[in-house]
């Protein structure tokens, strides 16, 4: 990490004139150090402008803090496709990012996305070791371990599960969000949420079963 | 600092680093994710190998090689994933989808889930 390209301290215009192509560098290679300049520099302005988009179309302001959060997020998954020309066009980009999620929140009713986003967050705690090693190349052999049961007690709990089910399942495992399911099925997003809560309940009910199996197995 | 921004800040951070470990990280083969699950999926119908070749119709030596992940995900073609489908008792589109291949309509008559032949099955 080059901290020397980083500004570290200094007024807002003396961090803005110290934003330059290097600094974007540094925020495609993912830097640290870089993104929390950038979160410090212009998170106050932007969170100011999303209450100022919210407010204009008549949405809650309550929704600021996911809207700037998902602004955030975009942005460093996205932060490839931005080409540099100047810091004020680095504003525009996380604006125009933001004022699109503000858009998509008032496509969805509220209400219903609300619960979606508690829900989304749910299952990428819940099911985020089984999708880590469903889509892990190189393990270790412990790993290597964790990964066979666990696809062992995967297999156990889809047979469980109706085909659509199944599928539902898998493609998150793939890592589609349950978004991205529940367009594809024409489902809200809610009940593939809820559907991925109770696989995932299987799963871990199966994964434990097969801890005492073994164990069984190790006292004979 | 307040306490909302903090958080903000170590979520999104949590995110920079999320995503460089993904970019990383060697993706991973889909023919050893499928070779792997359908090790587990024989395990738990409680089919062996030499039975999983026979029912397959190939040489032990094949079955061997698609189970282990060393048969390029290029050479299974639809039509043998549709006989592993039909043994270990899945919808042929869970296996396309395991190979990061599109998944066919739900009216699609070869998305059908066969009956099973696997005997042991639950």
């Amino acid at each position: 990490m080059a901290d020397e390209m980083l500004p570290q301290t200094g007024t807002r215009t003396d961090l803005t004139m110290a934003v330059d192509e290097n600094w974007i560098a540094l925020l495609r290679q993912l830097d640290s150090a870089a993104w929390d300049m950038l979160l410090r520099l212009y998170a106050d302005e932007l969170r100011r402008g999303i209450q100022a988009s919210l407010t204009k179309r008549g949405m809650p302001l309550v929704l600021a803090d996911d809207v700037e959060q998902e602004t955030w997020l975009t942005a460093v998954r996205k932060i490839d496709s931005f080409r540099w020309e100047s810091a004020d066009k680095l504003f525009r980009w996380l604006r125009a990012i933001s004022v699109n999620h503000v858009l998509a929140y008032q496509r969805w009713q509220h209400t219903e996305l609300l619960t979606d986003e508690t829900d989304d967050a749910e299952q990428e705690e819940h099911l985020e070791r089984f999708y880590n090693l469903f889509n892990q190349n190189q393990r270790s052999v412990e790993d290597e371990i964790a990964w066979r049961e666990q696809l062992a007690a995967i297999d156990r709990a889809m047979r469980e599960l109706r085909p659509q089910e199944r599928e539902i399942l898998l493609r998150r495992l793939m890592g589609e969000t349950p978004r991205e399911i529940a367009a594809a099925f024409n489902l809200k997003a809610r009940s593939v949420s809820t559907l991925l809560l109770r696989a995932k309940e299987k799963i871990e009910a199966h994964l434990l079963l097969g801890l005492l199996d073994a164990k069984e197995k190790d006292d004979v | 600092m307040s306490n909302a921004f903090e958080r903000l800040r170590q979520r999104v951070l949590a995110e920079v680093d999320k995503e460089r470990a993904a970019a990383t990280h060697q993706p991973v083969d889909p023919a050893r994710r499928l070779g792997t699950f359908l090790q587990a999926s024989l395990g738990n119908l409680g089919i062996p190998r030499h039975e999983f070749a026979s029912r397959l119709d190939v040489e032990r030596d094949y079955a061997d090689v698609l189970l282990d992940g060393d048969l390029s995900a290029s050479e299974i073609h639809d039509d043998l994933l549709q006989k592993i489908a039909q043994i270990v008792d899945y919808e042929p589109n869970l296996l396309r989808i395991m190979l990061g291949r599109s998944a066919l309509a739900a009216g699609d008559a070869s998305n059908t889930a066969p009956p099973s032949l696997s005997g042991t099955h639950r």
